[in-house]
């Protein structure tokens, strides 16, 4: 336990980091459209797939945080 | 379905290209109208993080960490004032990992120069010149400093179990000598912020 109260729709920092909100869902795209929705965070990119997988990436390098399969075994990349 | 820049997305950046045409953004689109516009911003020689949204204005990071889902340390309500802190940040983050804002910074974004500022305070510019460039500053003269830029010095307490607005005194009541009266509560108490502003511009840091 932080000690920060849980308050997602702060904006400013509290201490606390937050998991993807419904408002940091960015626009599907022609890539993304039935196979994946993208969440931006500071510096980050959450991808969650149709499927279930979910997909980090941090920086502009584009750097893999996480990569886990969706419920048919399938990463975002092969969705 | 593409949405449009908004006007203030529009103005951020029409600003900071007129600062430094050299500047580049990367921007990313909600799904909503509601939603929260990214726009990583390199320029000043550095790079900074700003977001936008219809609800809070423009929110931006003064930091390089990559700590995850973290909110932004400031928000501002005008494309104006938030360009040119954006450009403030991204100058400091080139050589420094972090950039709060100081009352230098402060005053620049308020558009006033020193001798503006110290003529607001009723001292000699060289006095603000040295405030500004101190690390250790007494509260009631930053809270004067800040009140002469015309906003109001707010202080706030951490608490493993609690967060709140943090004061010195409830009320000018309670306050029993010169070091205890709340700066600039009343007119009476204006020759004694004089003095106690005088008195500080003497301490070294």
């Amino acid at each position: 336990m932080s000690g920060m109260p849980f308050d997602p729709a702060s904006w400013m920092i509290d201490g606390r980091m937050y998991p993807p909100l419904p408002d940091s869902l960015l626009a599907s795209t022609a890539e993304s459209a039935g196979r994946y929705f993208v969440y931006q965070s500071k510096r980050h990119r959450t991808i969650i797939g149709v499927n279930g997988a979910i997909k980090i990436v941090s920086g502009k390098m584009k750097t893999v945080e996480m990569n886990k399969p969706g419920r048919d075994g399938r990463t975002v990349d092969e969705l | 379905m593409t949405q449009k820049l908004p006007d203030q997305i529009e103005e951020f950046k029409h600003r900071i290209l007129a600062a430094d045409p050299t500047a580049k953004f990367e921007i990313d689109v909600p799904a909503s109208v509601e939603g929260t516009w990214w726009i990583d911003t390199d320029a000043a020689g550095g790079s900074a993080i700003a977001c936008w949204s219809r609800e809070r204005g423009f929110g931006l990071y003064t930091d390089n960490e990559d700590d995850y889902g973290t909110r932004p340390n400031e928000l501002h309500r005008s494309a104006e004032i938030a360009s040119a802190r954006l450009l403030q940040i991204a100058k400091a983050l080139s050589s420094e990992r972090q950039a709060g804002l100081t009352l230098a910074s402060l005053r620049q974004l308020t558009g006033i120069n020193q001798t503006e500022f110290a003529k607001r305070l009723g001292v000699e510019q060289p006095a603000v010149s040295k405030l500004e460039s101190r690390s250790n500053v007494e509260v009631d003269t930053l809270r004067r400093a800040v009140e002469a830029l015309g906003g109001q010095l707010v202080m706030s307490v951490r608490m493993p179990q609690f967060e709140a607005e943090f004061s010195l005194h409830e009320s000018a009541e309670g306050a029993k000598s010169v070091d205890d009266v709340p700066f600039g509560s009343t007119a009476g108490n204006k020759a004694i912020s004089e003095k106690m502003f005088q008195n500080s511009m003497k301490n070294t840091d």
